[in-house]
């Protein structure tokens, strides 16, 4: 089965990812995700998990623009695409209804 | 896109292990907040800053290993690392196997050719039945050490393998045949016979994995 094929998982930590995306509603950088998640995001495995949510089309990135002639590599700036959101949207309704349904 | 000398040498480093996507995915947005977080605890005490860096550096190689780790099969990141990882596995996984062959093999024969020999007197074993063991095991150790290292060899490596594995056991059996001339004019019929079927192993296999690996070249 060709990855294209396979169908769509979100994993607990990309349902992180994609949620602080969403809440933020603008671009944010790796250590930045780590930062503001409370100890949810690992430093040493988000990039990994960032790299496959790519991948998946849930994240696009794009390099940080430099005013100045730094000299320093540029960040890489993450944002949830819309099929990204969609999905984020498909999911938290899907596990809410289960929860609310194992609940009852 | 500058970037500092430690920068440098970890972005080489993971451009080792790691495909050219892994790189840009992984280890270049790793680098560049390590980077900007030093730039931002400039002002901190020495041992904040070299605790930062620390964390970020563990950080960094955690994740080219993970990214190494489960990258391989599952997304178009098929690391090189594991591929060169197969490779050094091989030496190690093909000797071992060996030993186990050698073990198992020697303890069926020696039960088919020695215990029972029409030889045996007295519980005492004979120096022929324990030679002729040596000499029958041999090209099932020459197999194992083969095929261990053909098949964990990654499949685009196989047909160099295959030739370097045959070359361990031609150097292999070569020297025991140098063993058997050598101590001239003596010489030792049993170390000749050992150095003749571990060529024998080596050759049989070889010509096999050819026949294998030909259907793959014809379709490449």
């Amino acid at each position: 089965m060709k990855p294209s094929e396979r169908p769509l998982t979100l994993s607990a930590v990309e349902h992180i990812v994609l949620d602080m995306l969403a809440a933020k509603g603008d671009r944010m950088y790796g250590l930045e995700l780590v930062a503001e998640s409370g100890g949810r995001l690992k430093r040493g495995t988000v990039y990994v998990t960032l790299g496959r949510m790519i991948q998946k089309g849930l994240l696009e990135a794009e390099a940080e623009k430099f005013t100045d002639d730094s000299g320093l590599v540029p960040r890489r700036m993450y944002r949830a695409t819309s099929y990204g959101l969609r999905v984020l949207r498909v999911w938290t309704v899907a596990t809410e209804s289960l929860a609310w349904e194992a609940g009852s | 896109m500058s970037t500092s000398r430690l920068g440098m040498t970890l972005l080489s480093w993971a451009a080792r292990v790691c495909e050219p996507e892994s790189i840009d995915t992984v280890a270049l947005p790793i680098i560049a907040d390590i980077q900007f977080e030093a730039q931002a605890n400039a002002h901190r005490p020495l041992l904040a800053r070299a605790w930062t860096r620390v964390r970020g550096y563990t950080a960094f190689f955690k994740a080219i290993a993970l990214t190494v780790l489960l990258g391989y099969g599952r997304n178009p990141m098929q690391s090189k690392a594991l591929g060169w990882l197969r490779l050094l596995l091989a030496i190690p996984a093909a000797l071992l196997v060996t030993l186990v062959v050698q073990y198992g093999a020697t303890a069926l024969f020696w039960r088919v050719l020695v215990h029972p020999g029409p030889r045996q007197v007295n519980g005492l074993v004979f120096l022929e039945g324990v030679n002729l063991v040596k000499v029958v095991i041999s090209p099932f150790m020459a197999a194992a050490f083969f095929w261990t290292m053909y098949l964990i060899a990654p499949r685009h490596r196989r047909a160099p393998v295959a030739l370097a594995a045959l070359v361990v056991i031609g150097l292999w059996g070569g020297l025991m045949l140098f063993g058997a001339v050598m101590p001239w004019p003596r010489f030792s019929v049993w170390l000749f016979a050992l150095g003749l079927a571990l060529w024998l192993g080596g050759a049989l296999s070889y010509w096999l994995a050819r026949r294998l690996l030909r259907p793959v070249a014809e379709a490449a």
